[in-house]
């Protein structure tokens, strides 16, 4: 037996380099696979166990929470509660991974829940120590760590953390940065929105989704600094101002409002005559007429034809009549000839004299007429 | 080790060829592997903590949330239709149409859609800014419950003309762009509109996700209720392939902004970016790879600072087939199509105007997607040929495919690892093990059947396409275009059975050259 | 048959649909529940229910689907739609299908309890 593996050991030994090398690579190869499969097959045992605990958990959790998020319950009866979900996630081991289920599971019901059973998880949040390790991940050094405590401790409403999470609303990472905003306009309101004033840095379209979500909840309270957001150097700023005036109803800086419908971003135009429509601002309409010679851009057009049917009286009825038997583009006779129906204008749209339309425009016309599309 | 000694003969020459070709070419595909593998794991490790703390409730509600068109082309498919449409219709978002194209059927769907869904004809001006074939009728509910459908009869023209169609009647500012047999996630839309909206720096023109395998998964209602492993061998090679693919290739590419090809299976597009670069050509195969290059080609001539993004997300699950001779028209059909996108654009090749598209990923699809089988081809005819004049070293050749064969094994294992540690979709011992035993066997089994494909859809692009290409010209007919696309390594198209051509279409593979 | 008015709730995540359960509940009602449009048209079938609480964006059956096979069939009890859509067009929507109350999620809890005391008071009527 012995000697074999000495005859091997000096069969090898004698081998040129280059086959050293490939024999060593595939011994290195069917190692790691070997390790590799043993490591995915661990972590798979560890995963459904991990899932049991977690069905396990939340069901014993579960009534729990309803009995508080639904009842009247005293302070004695709360920390009752308490102590039952603490011993529910207590464990030598998995203690942090029962929190975060906990944890996810109070945030999934504070998002679909409001009113009175709103402050009651915001309550147990706090009293089963889940606020604590929010505040120590946020400590921590890593991104994701970090944004997902500022998303949850903002979720939960725990204004006496604004402070601490103001001071990353300019972090050079994105995400945390993004996570701060979003936070600090959640608990701070209107006021916190302030950081937009200097803002340098692009804001996404999904940001500002975010946001305006939050403002939303303001409810048509006055914004002033809207007028310096207009103003910004940061496009994405004046859009998501505009996104602002248009849903709080800001009627404050209208005039603002009509210079934008000459700015050099398309985008920041389109969303100007989108406001303008919105808040009923017909006094624009003659610059909107300006700004049809002028644009190039059919969807900048056609939003003017829009506005026009919104905002529009007699003068328009016929500019847009005029509009549809003389343009040749599909879009903006459809919007024009939508602008009329929107006018309620139906016997301009039945009116025209035979031939006087392509056979395009009629159909165009029948289109707009079907009410069924 | 030279055991022999002669001059510098033609033999000599071709030898040292043969040996250049052989270890440097599969080591550079092994190291490309391993740092596509690298990148996408960090990705979507990224992608993953992210998604921890992001709320999609957000944009669910938002009045700000951009409007998207589906666009679901249907051919005869009238044994699931009915389903396809409701799952579409009951998609998680809060701004969107489902336009349903007719493409002909000779089978019941129109009528079962008007049935089931209280369709009437309405006096739809159709736009045809991309030709198509004449749109018989455009239909809408009468029912508010389905106000966001829109159904669009046409005589038959084929999926890209069907999906042109369907362009043409949309409204959105964001087309979806799906096969309707598939399988979509709830959230599909909502995750894959993200990228969109979080750019800020570029134009995001289009955007992939995940095709994953639905053979054998238990599906109930349009929805997908139990992830399970294929039974048969040929499908479970094809759920290693498509892990590969999409969780390595394509998530990786994605990153490097090097994607060629959005699936036609599953793609966000901007619809204006389509219509102006022409949308999608029906005379090609590869419909959908060719679109995504076009696009990229055109947004970099205009000059417009664009990006194609990519979702790591599982949303999307197809059939595969399971019978050797479809998957072998299936793979014959993705080569020539990828063939005939890489012929058709060129002049991207090596060529610094375009940026990583024509410097990177033009290039590497030439030489690992089309060239790969023809050269691995080559190889072993010239290794059996040489040892059996025996001039070369067949020792040394034997245990460098064992390398070969070891990488390919540990390589699939890592490709598991990362599946298991992120989207975890195969949760039972037993399904592991299948797969685990199917990445032993593929190389063995599947590799050299998908290398065979590929050179047969090599002769048939080259050699037999001239003459299908002829009496399609005297005929001068639109044949409905199959479903064929290709991808890193693996692929995602429908495996069921081919398009029927009818009876006057011949198949028509490319562009003149005779 | 007992004189508790009976509610059924669908919905298709089991957490909102235990705790409006048992909401409910304690508010004295008789409480079912459905975890989508198919599986609550069976019920509405089998069983009668002097309310309906339905969510909107379910698999295969929506809401607003659900809301119009109740209506068509000429079921009496109204129907609350309790969804995260909150945009206008849901809202027209809805009502256009004959739905009776339109609610959004976040919801507070106590607000519904008025609610369906009022529809009830409305039902009987």
């Amino acid at each position: 037996m012995r000697s074999t593996f000495v005859e091997i050991y000096y069969f090898l030994l004698a081998l040129e380099p280059r086959y050293k090398i490939v024999l060593f690579m595939i011994l290195a190869l069917l190692i790691t696979g070997v390790i590799m499969l043993t490591i995915v097959l661990r972590e798979r045992s560890r995963k459904n166990g991990n899932e049991a605990r977690e069905r396990r958990i939340k069901r014993m959790v579960e009534s729990i929470i309803q009995e508080v998020v639904f009842t009247d319950q005293d302070s004695s009866e709360l920390k009752d509660a308490v102590k039952k979900i603490q011993r529910a996630i207590d464990s030598p081991l998995y203690r942090r991974s029962n929190m975060a289920i906990l944890n996810d599971l109070l945030l999934y019901y504070h998002r679909n829940l409001g009113g009175e059973a709103f402050i009651r998880i915001e309550n147990l949040y706090r009293e089963v120590g889940l606020k604590q390790m929010a505040l120590e991940s946020l400590r921590s050094d890593d991104w994701h760590l970090k944004a997902k405590a500022i998303n949850d401790l903002s979720t939960m409403r725990m204004g006496e953390t604004l402070f601490e999470i103001l001071q990353y609303t300019d972090d050079p990472d994105q995400n945390i940065r993004y996570e701060a905003q979003y936070a600090a306009v959640k608990l701070g309101g209107k006021k916190a929105m302030k950081f937009l004033d200097d803002l340098e840095t692009p804001m996404s379209e999904w940001q500002q989704i975010r946001l305006l979500d939050q403002a939303l909840k303001f409810e048509y309270e006055l914004i002033d600094n809207i007028g310096p957001w207009l103003k910004s150097k940061n496009d994405s700023v004046v859009i998501f101002a505009l996104i602002l005036m248009r849903h709080l109803n800001q009627y404050h800086e209208r005039n603002e409002l009509r210079k934008l419908l000459y700015h050099r971003n398309e985008r920041v135009q389109e969303k100007a005559i989108e406001t303008a429509i919105e808040l009923a601002y017909g006094e624009c309409l003659e610059n909107l007429y300006e700004v049809f010679e002028l644009t190039k851009n059919p969807r900048i057009k056609t939003r003017v034809l829009r506005a026009m049917g919104e905002l529009g009286g007699a003068e328009e009825v016929g500019f847009l009549r005029e509009t549809i038997s003389s343009s040749k583009e599909y879009d903006i006779l459809l919007e024009a000839a939508k602008s009329l129906k929107r006018m309620g204008r139906h016997d301009v749209l039945r009116g025209y004299q035979e031939k006087e339309l392509s056979e395009k425009s009629e159909n165009i016309v029948k289109h707009v007429l079907d009410d069924r599309i | 080790m030279i055991e022999y000694d002669t001059q510098n003969s033609l033999v000599d020459i071709l030898i040292y060829i043969f040996y250049f070709i052989t270890y440097g070419y599969t080591v550079f595909v092994m190291v490309s592997y391993l740092a596509l593998g690298v990148i996408s794991v960090i990705q979507a490790r990224k992608y993953l903590r992210r998604n921890t703390y992001t709320d999609y409730l957000n944009i669910l509600q938002s009045p700000e949330a951009p409007s998207v068109s589906i666009l679901a082309p249907a051919f005869n498919e009238e044994a699931t239709i009915i389903e396809n449409v409701r799952s579409l219709l009951s998609i998680r978002y809060p701004n969107y149409e489902v336009i349903v194209v007719n493409d002909g059927s000779r089978d019941r769907s129109l009528t079962m859609l008007i049935e089931e869904y209280h369709l009437e004809a309405v006096d739809f001006a159709v736009n045809y800014i991309i030709e198509t074939q004449k749109v018989k009728a455009v239909y809408k509910s009468k029912d508010p419950a389905y106000n966001n459908l829109v159904v669009v009869d046409k005589e038959n023209g084929g999926k890209s003309d069907a999906l042109n169609a369907a362009l043409n009647v949309s409204t959105g500012d964001y087309t979806l762009n799906i096969d309707v047999d598939c399988i979509l996630e709830e959230d599909c839309l909502l995750k894959l509109m993200k990228p969109f909206l979080e750019e800020t720096e570029r134009n995001m023109i289009a955007s992939g996700g995940v095709v994953r395998i639905a053979n054998n998964c238990r599906v109930e209602k349009g929805r997908i209720i139990d992830v399970n492993v294929p039974n048969t061998m040929l499908a479970q090679f094809q759920t290693l392939e498509y892990l590969r693919s999409f969780l390595l290739g394509r998530v990786a590419w994605g990153s490097l902004d090097g994607l060629l090809l959005i699936s036609g299976a599953l793609g966000v597009f901007q619809k204006e970016l389509v219509i102006k670069s022409g949308g999608y050509d029906n005379e090609t195969i590869g419909e959908d790879m060719e679109l995504t290059v076009r696009m990229r080609r055109y947004a970099r001539e205009r000059g417009i600072d664009y990006v194609v993004g990519f979702v790591p997300d599982p949303l999307c699950w197809t059939e595969v087939p399971e019978s050797w001779s479809i998957l072998r028209k299936q793979r014959n059909r993705w080569t020539r199509g990828a063939i005939e996108t890489l012929l058709s654009h060129k002049r991207l090749f090596l060529n610094p105007f375009y940026g990583r598209m024509g410097m990177i990923s033009y290039p590497y699809w030439l030489l690992f997607e089309w060239l790969a089988p023809i050269i691995e081809f080559m190889g072993i005819i010239l290794l059996i040929l040489f040892s059996l004049l025996g001039v070369i070293n067949i020792s040394f050749l034997y245990l460098f495919i064992a390398l070969i064969y070891g990488y390919t094994v540990a390589f699939t294992i890592a490709t598991l690892y990362i599946e298991e540690i992120t989207f975890f979709q195969y949760k039972k011992r037993r399904q592991l093990l299948k797969l685990v035993i199917a990445g032993i066997l593929e190389p063995l089994m599947f590799h050299p059947f998908v290398v065979y494909c590929a050179m047969t859809g090599n002769w048939d692009y080259f050699f037999e396409g001239k003459k299908a290409w002829g009496s399609m010209k005297r005929v001068g007919f639109k044949r409905p275009t199959n479903r064929g696309q290709k991808i890193t390594g693996g692929g995602d198209s429908k495996g069921k059975a081919p398009n029927i051509p009818l009876p006057t279409n011949t198949v028509r593979t490319r562009p003149s050259k005779s | 048959m007992s004189d508790k008015a009976k509610i059924l709730i669908v919905d298709d995540e089991p957490l909102i649909r235990d705790a409006l359960a048992f909401k409910l509940t304690k508010d004295g009602y008789d409480v079912d529940t459905a975890e989508d449009g198919e599986k609550a048209i069976q019920k509405i079938e089998s069983e009668e229910y002097q309310i309906i609480i339905s969510d909107i964006m379910m698999p295969f059956i929506s809401g607003f689907e659900l809301v119009k096979i109740l209506k068509e069939r000429g079921t009496d009890a109204p129907v609350l739609m309790l969804t995260s859509l909150n945009s206008e067009t849901a809202v027209l929507k809805a009502f256009d299908l004959g739905a009776d109350d339109f609610m959004t999620k976040p919801f507070s809890p106590n607000e519904l309890s008025v609610r369906i005391k009022k529809l009830l008071k409305n039902a009987q009527k």
